[in-house]
């Protein structure tokens, strides 16, 4: 497997060499955008898939009560025309009045509501369940007003609300449920589905009748077709053959060489994802040198992460300093920092009773590479690791059942461009948290469940500097994603890695 | 004639419920086969729906028993990731697998046979040595390669094949021509030839 790997790499090299590039792609002449992905969709019905992917069909089909602007990051009005926190479990909305959705029902509360209750019912499955348990439910106060009842405050509400609660028709889906949204999807969206053949292939139509208020736009390519290719050399076969005009997560040293060849426009995009090292500082695997708050400053001034950032990671990937993404709500940098310094790091050793260094299990389930480059900068101030990679769920039991005492991992935080959809998952006493730190959990708590902008970004800064002072996790860096496509497309991405096809446009 | 029946059957019954023992636990030998479905953003909440919904809170075996009964009585059950039915999803794919493996061994027949027999009557010529390269040719090259350079130059570079897909005749022909010359050698260097060959000489 492992020289096929590399022999497979090697071809693709020749592939590039030997100019596979003078191509010519069909997709603007027929005014049609193929575009790969790599993960056959278990439905297409945005409340039964977990996929990313199943998260850009979702902004192409439906569209929710709000948006968010990938670019400021302010919550524009989109289903819904305002909305008031009538107290701080309470929401109201104004709904957008003249919406069709594509089948032709019309747009008002009883979609809203008839939505937001079906999907908050467990007895449904839908999922994540993260994405909607967290309110009871939803009342018509008008033909185009509703109420939403929180279960506790959620300030987050909001952002949940502009991207993965999108609203359905509630005559259609309630005759035929997820099976026939799966098959027929319907929805508000810029494009409409014109077919789906399960896991392998879906075409979408541009629908002239979206809404003009719509903080998306109309769509401006016509048609878009997401083919399921799993395989990353053979979607760039396609992309070189002129079988397809847009792929993404392309590999560095593919998309570097890519981009030498001129043919194709190569794009780098940071995402919300972090990487970080994670300690057990409170002893919960056992008592050990991580428990010592010296240890973990050594270490953290022992990675050289703008070196890894630099040779490994590279495109528009940063060193981050506090346990979140930079344009997350209430992520502040403004927190305790660690240079790379091993002389600083032995001292600290040195200090902590570990002169010669120490030995320790480190657990990892990616990023193999950037593992073992951080594995070299531990052995240089004496740390020798017990390296163990394993699959994603098995790194997640170990972890969760308190049995790693240091581990690398990294979070996305499902794209929620709020704090809490990170810095609160580990640190707020769960079973990811190997801290478990009164004054941290508080500062979270009181974040979490305010609804004053204000109130959450200081007790946000109080809760991350304490992270960062303690070294209860070391964040790492932001990942990145590359893209490639056809020269006549004008493309651009975003940081939550959610490829907006209805802004993409023919050159 | 049927006591040996039976003992066959008996004995690939076994080897078959060996297999379908193994392969049901091979399932849960990596990890939480909850958490592997739920994905990596999934909550606690999600896996534990996953787990109740797909009863993979129940003992191993009880669940491996209850797939038994149903999959012997013909209902593989639904798919724990599409949520549809197995053999429907078995039904929508096999067409094109059904398509690929008779078009193989159609082309490894047409290729084999006339250059093995050829090869067989005239032992020592052009023919047979061109039969022996093709022949060596095609156990020595890993099938893998072949296809990554039939792709590279029949597709990206003279795009005269699509690379990958279904749909149309022509996606076939490339997967039938690796698939078939991995398997032509084999027939073409059966023995069998030669020694009808062999026993037609003899014989006079």
């Amino acid at each position: 497997m492992i020289i096929k790997k590399h022999v497979s790499s090697l071809l693709i090299g020749a592939l590039l060499a030997t100019g596979g590039a003078s191509v010519a792609h069909a997709g603007k002449s027929d005014d049609t955008l193929n575009v790969a992905i790599d993960r056959e969709l278990e439905s297409i019905d945005n409340y039964y898939n977990t996929a990313r992917e199943g998260i850009i069909i979702s902004r192409m089909v439906w569209d929710a009560l709000l948006y968010r602007d990938p670019k400021t990051n302010e919550y524009l009005p989109n289903l819904a025309t305002s909305y008031t926190w009538v107290d701080s479990k309470t929401l109201e909305f104004e709904l957008r009045k003249g919406v069709k959705f594509h089948n032709g029902e019309k747009f008002d509360a009883d979609d809203v509501v008839f939505t937001l209750n079906y999907v908050a019912d467990p007895k449904n499955g839908a999922k994540p369940a993260r994405n909607v348990n967290w309110w009871s439910s939803a009342e018509k106060l008008g033909e185009y007003k509703v109420r939403l009842n929180l279960k506790k405050e959620f300030p987050a509400a909001l952002e949940f609300l502009s991207g993965p609660i999108v609203m359905y028709p509630n005559d259609y889906y309630g005759k035929v449920g997820p099976e026939g949204m799966a098959i027929k999807p319907v929805g508000t969206g810029p494009y409409a589905v014109t077919s789906v053949e399960p896991g392998k292939r879906y075409r979408f139509k541009k629908y002239d009748g979206h809404h003009s208020g719509s903080p998306k736009g109309k769509a401006n390519i016509g048609n878009v077709v997401f083919r399921t290719i799993a395989e990353s050399n053979t979607q760039l076969a396609e992309l070189f053959s002129g079988g397809i005009d847009w792929i993404w997560k392309v590999k560095p040293d593919q998309a570097e060489r890519i981009k030498s060849q001129g043919a194709f426009t190569v794009k780098n995009s940071s995402t919300m994802r972090i990487g970080y090292l994670n300690f057990d500082a409170m002893g919960r695997h056992s008592k050990n040198p991580m428990n010592d708050v010296r240890v973990r400053k050594a270490i953290a001034h022992a990675i050289d992460r703008e070196g890894i950032v630099k040779n490994l990671v590279q495109g528009e990937s940063i060193v981050v300093n506090s346990l979140c993404f930079p344009s997350q709500f209430g992520c502040t940098q403004d927190v305790p920092t660690y240079d790379y310094n091993p002389e600083k790091a032995k001292k600290l050793l040195a200090e902590a009773g570990y002169p010669n260094g120490f030995e320790t299990p480190f657990l990892a389930y990616r990023n193999r590479d950037y593992a073992e480059a951080m594995i070299n900068n531990l052995n240089a101030i004496g740390i020798k690791t017990k390296f163990e990679y394993l699959k994603y769920a098995a790194f997640r039991d170990k972890v969760q059942e308190g049995a790693s005492p240091f581990n690398f991992g990294t979070w996305g935080s499902y794209s929620i461009n709020d704090v809490s959809a990170i810095t609160s998952h580990f640190q707020s006493g769960g079973k990811d948290d190997y801290s478990k730190d009164p004054e941290v959990i508080k500062q979270l708590g009181i974040g979490d469940t305010n609804v004053d902008p204000q109130v959450r970004k200081d007790a946000y800064k109080a809760a991350l500097s304490r992270i960062s002072e303690e070294v209860f996790m070391f964040p790492l860096w932001s990942y990145n994603t590359w893209y490639a496509f056809s020269k006549d497309v004008e493309f651009t991405p975003t940081a939550d890695e959610i490829p907006r096809f209805f802004t993409a446009k023919w050159k | 004639m049927l006591f040996y029946t039976l003992k066959r059957f008996g004995l690939a019954s076994l080897v078959a419920l060996t297999v379908s023992f193994i392969s049901f636990g091979l399932l849960y030998l990596s990890s939480d086969p909850a958490i592997a479905m739920a994905g990596e953003t999934a909550s606690d909440a999600d896996i534990e729906a996953i787990r109740k919904l797909y009863g993979f809170d129940r003992p191993i075996l009880v669940q491996y028993f209850d797939w038994l009964q149903r999959a012997v009585g013909g209902d593989l059950g639904k798919s724990y990731y599409f949520r549809t039915d197995v053999s429907a999803l078995i039904g929508e794919r096999l067409p094109t697998t059904m398509m690929l493996g008779v078009s193989a061994i159609t082309f490894a027949i047409l290729f084999s046979v006339p250059l093995g027999v050829a090869a067989a009557i005239r032992p020592n010529s052009i023919i047979d040595r061109v039969a022996l390269f093709l022949s060596v040719m095609g156990q020595a090259l890993p099938s893998f390669w072949f296809a990554l350079m039939l792709i590279v130059l029949l597709s990206v570079n003279l795009r005269l094949l699509p690379t990958s897909g279904s749909d149309t005749w022509l996606h076939f022909v490339m997967p039938t021509v690796v698939l078939g010359y991995y398997a032509a050698p084999a027939i073409m260097r059966q023995p069998w030839f030669l020694g009808i060959m062999r026993r037609q000489r003899l014989c006079g």
